[in-house]
């Protein structure tokens, strides 16, 4: 959640709670729209944010976005000043003019939008790349072997040049004085070259697989402590950061960095000695030549720069173009089922083909100049090949270098050149692979929960008395919305929360899960405080069925059997019948062993509330909790489940929250709560009676059935 | 993936073989400096005459030169050979996505499709110029390399074949290796980000069910895969440039090993020697760059079965052969016998379904989640086929009519609104192409949708995001209906499209609606029975099956199923009344 929400200074008149509310109304709308929203809500006026709040209770997301429409709606001044204004205006202009500023709203919006492309700068290299290789230590001997390995295999491959050159020079000698060839001496030679050609195979191809090794061992240790981490951290560390955004950490960060030490370790080692040990061996041959050819690679350098910038640009335009036609493409086949029922497919593909036309020139641009790179440094490759022979053949004319020193020369030019016109995209590899470690980092530095062991035994079995004492509570410290929470709620009781959105219903629930932790006061079960309790312990008593009706990739019957160890195929069946799913389930080819696929479009949002609830069932907790459990099932399988729900909490404490208020008006106690203090308690009766807060959002629920009829 | 290629880059083979000819001159000219530094090792140095070599370092700049010129060129047809295939390739793609029937998009999703139109077919673009840039040198040079070897020392030729041989030998033994690993290892890795995913999604119920160490153990169990998939992966793609340069140095030690012979015979030169090693060298790096194609290869190859896979469907909707003449204006519409199942021998999601609605009627239709309502309502504009029973206008089988010409008579306002990019007028023209503005006034007017939109700013000019995701759901909703009204169609599709209204707007709506409506047949689904209650028909479904139908008053009397909806909405006084 967005918790910096811009204050104006007609919200300084509202309370903590209200403030509140109006953060949790943001919450509640799409990501895209919040910002626009919180906007609105900084021009308000305080008459405008009173009449809102007032109105909020209770309402869905769409509701609240309608809200507040007809509170800043206009007045007739301004509807008429707004009408002459649209008189002057051709139609033309006006439909430019607004698409400029709602071009102008997105792209402010995608600004703040993290984890963008582009520039991936670590912001501190050297503390990320110090624990990137602190990680990396932990595969020392691997790494050293690799290193030592990789050392011999470039020592061999740069002694190959110069007992090539040393043979091939003692055969000019054999040739020009006409002397019979040794063949014994030919073949110690070649014997010699032969083994240093086997060891720098065997070395190269042995400290390759050691990198790599030491690679996937560094990432596999990576993905497990991220995995580990996010099953410790607190909730309120995911209410700071987008799921999205952690996701990628743990998977695209961590595979970058990967991608770039496996193809950057073994090759900067090897890059660098092979650089460096050509060098010297052609300086020992003659160093007033290597100097020379020493001198392309600036230019070569310089040139491929230029070239890369400018294609840079272009794959910005390429990579803009692209987004634009891929916007197309998800326009026009999200929206299929319209397209074709109100005939537009013409259009629909005119309009791609001109995005697609745009993308074409740009990615033709782009195309190009990377390919240019390559031949550009191979020019100054050919240039440095034509000085070793031109004066390399003068040298040897004025006697100061043997043939074979040209030979060598030309191989260790040859070896060189490589890794340095890759120099360049390695180092930018580095970079992006520390960013990336960076981000990963980041998450591994954050505290986790606090484990406390238990110190007070839990007398068994569980009873389910619970206490709310003096409860307070706010998400940031320093942003308190519960105040003074004091509940007593005995064992075996219903109790139903009701209040509006942001009220902190759920909030409740999370206290007592201890997903949060309270800011003061605290919660007992059977008179024990929950926080002397482990949160295992804690968490095993309660059985919980949510609004969001998360399903792992396995089969329905691993899903519903998730809450125990051990499941009998009766108990099983029991609780998918009580859970009326058993019908749907046996629809299904595979039946029970249908696996749930990852966006679950096999089955219905409402089917997957049913098989939640027979999780639930399964588990056979002491406490049970319901938030929403049934939002998405429709009003007769509700009342049908309703007796099997009712079957569920007989005997054990529960606690319901519901927005159809018709389904808790049995409960023994209601909880009404607004702005996250508890307004009224007691049961339907009493509540009626008082014809408060309780009273007012039953009776509209009735409102709506009145009007329309 | 060949398939594609072959199809799409036919019209462009011309260019196509001017970038094999000019990739092949730039080759020839990197062979052609060894052959000419043999000159001047052998006439300029080794012949003992003061010959002056000067002609021919300048020949061999000429050539660095052309070896730059001869790419710069290519470059340029590269570029547009594989622009315009991918160009091609996504526009075949897009028309043939816009062609199939509901039931085929089904199949794949509508995201999967999006990313196999924008991913996958960058995969393939990636892949042909690879193939073009990369894959297309190593047989030019292998090829090229040998007939210099041959113009050298036709003696020594044969070494070039031997080392070239043993190359493709192994490159042949890899790749099948390559990719079928590869496969493998994607897969697993697309596994772990999956279950990342799953678990951040589901935090607050793992650690309800205290399942922590489950879903690590099942984490690192996926992970420990992906580490041992992605180490097999590498011992292959890892063994390639240390055995390509293996093998062209074991041909260096031949080359050395005959040359000796050779030499002291007088039958080559020490300039040919040196040459050989060095069109050794450049072939081996014409190898290496094989090396670089090998690693995308599989993915385009996987990329570029999904998009075949899209591309051969056949459009399960079609046109009849010889589509009858629908009549101007649709006055009844019937459903004889009618069952529908999504997938063969799966479940029925409508079984035996028989109504007729005529012109001027209201028909409604209720029942529990999954019950078919929306299925039964996609199958009037032919979103998908029944399996058994047909579809009637007018008594003539809607399979017998043209697709545009059955839907222009239909006015469908879809459960989820859905509104494209460009201004409102755009949208509500969507309805009606030529439609004046007066005309989307009265439609917004009819929708309840004035109000709004004549306080934004540029009012009917105000531009929407592609989805209509600028304004509110509420608002979406009342223009989806406006875009259906604007038409004055026969039949109106209404699928539970008034949630999203609060109970003032939905009421007005109706009421103005009805005044529209006089002549077309209106059919509704809806969830609460208060939205319905007036039909002149409702139908009632359960589970696919027809359970009843009949007015509000006789299905309350009669219905079992139809009042035990009505009970977990009404209120007592109601259900009396």
């Amino acid at each position: 959640m967005d918790n910096n929400m811009k204050m104006s200074p007609s919200m300084a008149a509202l309370s903590p709670g209200q403030i509140q509310l109006l953060k949790d109304c943001l919450a509640a709308l799409p990501a895209e729209q919040r910002g626009e929203f919180e906007e609105k809500l900084f021009q308000m006026t305080p008459e405008q944010l009173q009449r809102f709040l007032n109105r909020a209770g209770g309402m869905s997301p769409e509701e609240i976005q309608e809200a507040m429409e007809r509170i800043a709606r206009m007045t007739p001044a301004q509807r008429r000043a707004l009408a002459e204004k649209r008189a002057k205006m051709s139609p033309e202009d006006m439909a430019k003019l607004s698409r400029q500023k709602e071009q102008e709203r997105q792209k402010k919006h995608a600004k703040k939008a993290p984890g963008g492309k582009g520039a991936a700068k670590p912001k501190n290299a050297g503390a990320s790349l110090k624990r990137l290789l602190a990680y990396l230590g932990r595969q020392k001997a691997v790494l050293l072997w690799g290193i030592v390995t990789a050392v011999l295999a470039t020592v061999f491959s740069l002694l190959a040049p110069k007992i090539l050159s040393f043979a091939l020079d003692r055969l000019q000698i054999v040739v020009d004085n006409d002397i019979q060839l040794q063949y014994g001496k030919v073949v110690l030679l070649l014997v010699i070259l032969g083994a240093a050609y086997v060891l720098n195979l065997a070395f190269s191809a042995y400290s390759n697989q050691l990198f790599s090794k030491a690679t996937q061992e560094t990432l596999y240790q990576m993905r497990k402590d991220v995995d580990h981490k996010l099953m410790r951290l607190p909730f309120s560390y995911f209410d700071s950061i987008p799921k999205g955004d952690i996701l990628s950490r743990l998977t695209n960060d961590i595979e970058n960095v990967g991608n770039s030490l496996q193809q950057s370790m073994g090759q900067i080692v090897t890059s660098i000695l092979t650089i460096a040990g050509s060098m010297v061996m052609m300086f020992t041959i003659c160093w007033w030549l290597t100097l020379l050819c020493l001198l392309t690679i600036p230019c070569s350098i310089l040139v491929s720069r230029g070239i890369l910038k400018r294609s840079q640009v272009a794959y910005r335009e390429q990579w803009k173009n692209l987004g634009g036609l891929n916007a197309v493409v998800e326009e026009m086949f999200s929206g299929s089922n319209v397209v074709t029922a109100f005939g537009f497919e013409d259009d629909a593909l005119k309009a791609f083909e001109g995005k697609n036309g745009e993308l074409y020139k740009a990615s033709k641009e782009a195309q190009y100049l990377s390919y240019m790179v390559n031949p550009s440094s191979t020019f100054f490759n050919n240039i440095a090949y034509i000085l070793i022979c031109a004066l390399g053949a003068a040298n040897v004319l004025n006697g100061a270098m043997s043939l074979g020193s040209i030979t060598a020369l030309l191989q260790y030019q040859k070896m060189y050149s490589n890794p340095v016109s890759q120099i360049a995209a390695q180092l930018n590899n580095l970079q992006s692979a520390l960013a990336s470690a960076e981000r990963v980092f980041a998450l591994l530095d954050q505290p986790e929960e606090t484990q406390k062991e238990p110190e007070q035994p839990l007398p068994e079995p569980v009873r389910g008395d619970i206490q709310f004492q003096h409860l307070r509570f706010g998400y940031t410290p320093d942003r308190i919305l519960m105040h003074d929470i004091d509940v007593s709620v005995k064992a075996g009781q219903m109790v139903a929360i009701v209040g509006p959105t942001g009220a902190g219903k759920t909030t409740l629930v999370n206290l007592l899960m201890r997903f949060y932790e309270p800011n003061g006061g605290g919660i007992s079960i059977d008179g024990v405080d929950i926080s002397d309790i482990t949160r295992r312990k804690l968490r095993s008593m309660f059985g919980m069925v949510l609004q969001e009706t998360w399903l792992f990739n396995g089969s329905i019957r691993d899903n519903i059997s998730y809450g125990r160890e051990s499941v009998s195929e009766e108990e099983l069946l029991a609780a998918a019948k009580s859970a009326r799913i058993d019908h749907f389930v046996n629809t299904l080819p595979d039946g029970y062993d249908t696996v749930i696929n990852e966006d679950a479009s096999n089955i219905s949002q409402g089917q997957k509330q049913l098989i939640t609830i027979a999780r639930a069932m399964i588990a056979n907790p002491a406490i049970l909790i319901l938030d929403e459990a049934t939002s998405s099932v429709d009003t007769r399988t509700e009342a049908v489940i309703q007796q099997a729900m009712n079957n569920l909490l007989k005997g054990r404490t529960s606690f319901v929250i519901a927005h159809r208020l018709s389904t808790i008006r049995n409960a023994n106690l209601i909880l009404v709560m607004k702005n996250g203090d508890i307004v009224e308690q007691g049961t339907h009766d009493s509540l009626m009676k008082q014809n408060g807060l309780y009273a007012e959002l039953y009776l509209s629920q009735f409102e709506q059935k009145e009007a329309s009829a | 993936m060949i398939e594609l290629y072959t199809r799409f880059l036919r019209p462009y083979w011309k260019k196509v073989v001017l970038v094999i000819v000019l990739s092949m001159l730039a080759s020839l000219c990197s062979l052609m400096l060894p052959m000419l530094s043999k000159r001047i090792i052998d006439e300029g140095v080794l012949s003992g005459e003061n010959v002056s070599f000067s002609g021919t370092v300048a020949l061999m700049a000429v050539i660095a030169v052309l070896s730059m010129l001869f790419p710069a060129l290519n470059g340029k047809f590269i570029a547009e050979v594989a622009m315009s295939f991918s160009r091609n390739l996504r526009t075949a793609f897009f028309s043939h996505v816009l062609r199939l029937s509901q039931r085929d998009l089904d199949q794949f999703g509508t995201a999967s499709l999006i990313s196999r139109q924008g991913n996958d077919i960058m995969q393939m673009q990636t892949g042909i110029v690879q193939l073009m840039t990369f894959m297309l040198t190593a047989p030019l040079m292998c090829i090229g390399g040998f007939a210099i070897a041959l113009l050298t020392s036709p003696r020594l030729a044969w070494i070039v074949l031997v080392a070239v041989a043993l190359c493709l030998a192994f490159v042949a033994l890899v790749v099948g290796k390559v990719r079928k690993v590869f496969l493998s290892y994607q897969e697993k890795l697309d596994g772990v980000n999956r279950l990342a995913r799953e678990s951040l999604n589901g935090m607050r119920v793992i650690r309800a069910f205290n399942k922590e160490e489950t879903e690590e153990a099942r984490f690192s169990g996926v992970a420990e895969e992906v580490k041992s998939k992605a180490l097999n992966l590498n011992r292959y793609l890892l063994s390639f440039p240390p055995m390509m340069s293996f093998f062209i140095n074991l041909a260096n030690i031949l080359v050395l090993w005959f040359g000796a012979h050779y030499m002291t015979d007088h039958l080559a030169t020490y300039g040919d020697i040196q040459a050989f090693i060095q069109y050794l060298s450049l072939i081996v790096s014409g190898m290496m760059m094989l090396s670089v194609g090998l690693i995308v290869l599989p993915r385009v190859q996987a990329a570029g079965s999904r998009i075949a896979e899209v591309l051969h469907v056949t459009p399960s909707v079609r046109d009849a052969e010889q589509p009858r003449e629908l009549a101007d204006h649709i006055d009844t519409l019937e459903f004889k016998g009618v069952s529908f199942r999504y997938a063969e021998g799966g479940a029925d999601a409508l079984s035996n379904i028989s109504f007729t609605v005529s012109a001027g009627q209201t028909l409604a239709i209720i029942g529990g989640t999954g019950a078919g309502k929306s299925t039964l309502l996609n199958l009037i504009p032919r979103y998908y086929d029944p399996s058994e029973g047909a579809v009637l206008v007018n008594g003539c089988d809607i399979r017998d009519l043209r697709q545009a010409e059955l839907r222009k008579h239909i006015g469908v306002v879809p459960q989820k609104a859905f509104l494209f990019g460009g201004s409102i007028l755009d949208n509500l023209r969507r309805g009606k192409p030529d439609a004046t503005e007066e005309e989307a006034n009265h439609a917004l007017d009819v929708a309840q949708a004035r109000d709004f939109v004549e306080e934004k700013e540029y009012g009917l000019y105000t531009a929407l995001t592609p989805g209509g995701t600028n304004v509110s759901g509420g608002q979406r909703q009342r223009l989806s209906i406006a875009r259906a009204v604007i038409r004055k169609p026969d039949i109106y599709l209404f699928d539970d499209s008034f949630s999203a209204l609060d109970f003032k707007t939905d009421a007005a709506l109706r009421r103005a609606l009805a005044g529209e409506t006089r002549d077309a047949i209106v059919i509704i689904v809806a969830q609460r029975i208060s939205t319905i209650k007036a039909a002149d028909k409702i139908l009632v479904l359960d589970n696919g099956k027809l359970v009843g139908q009949g007015a509000h008053s006789e299905l309350l009397a009669s219905n079992e199923v139809y009042r035990e909806i009505a009970r977990s909405q009404l209120s007592r006084e109601e259900m009396e009344a």
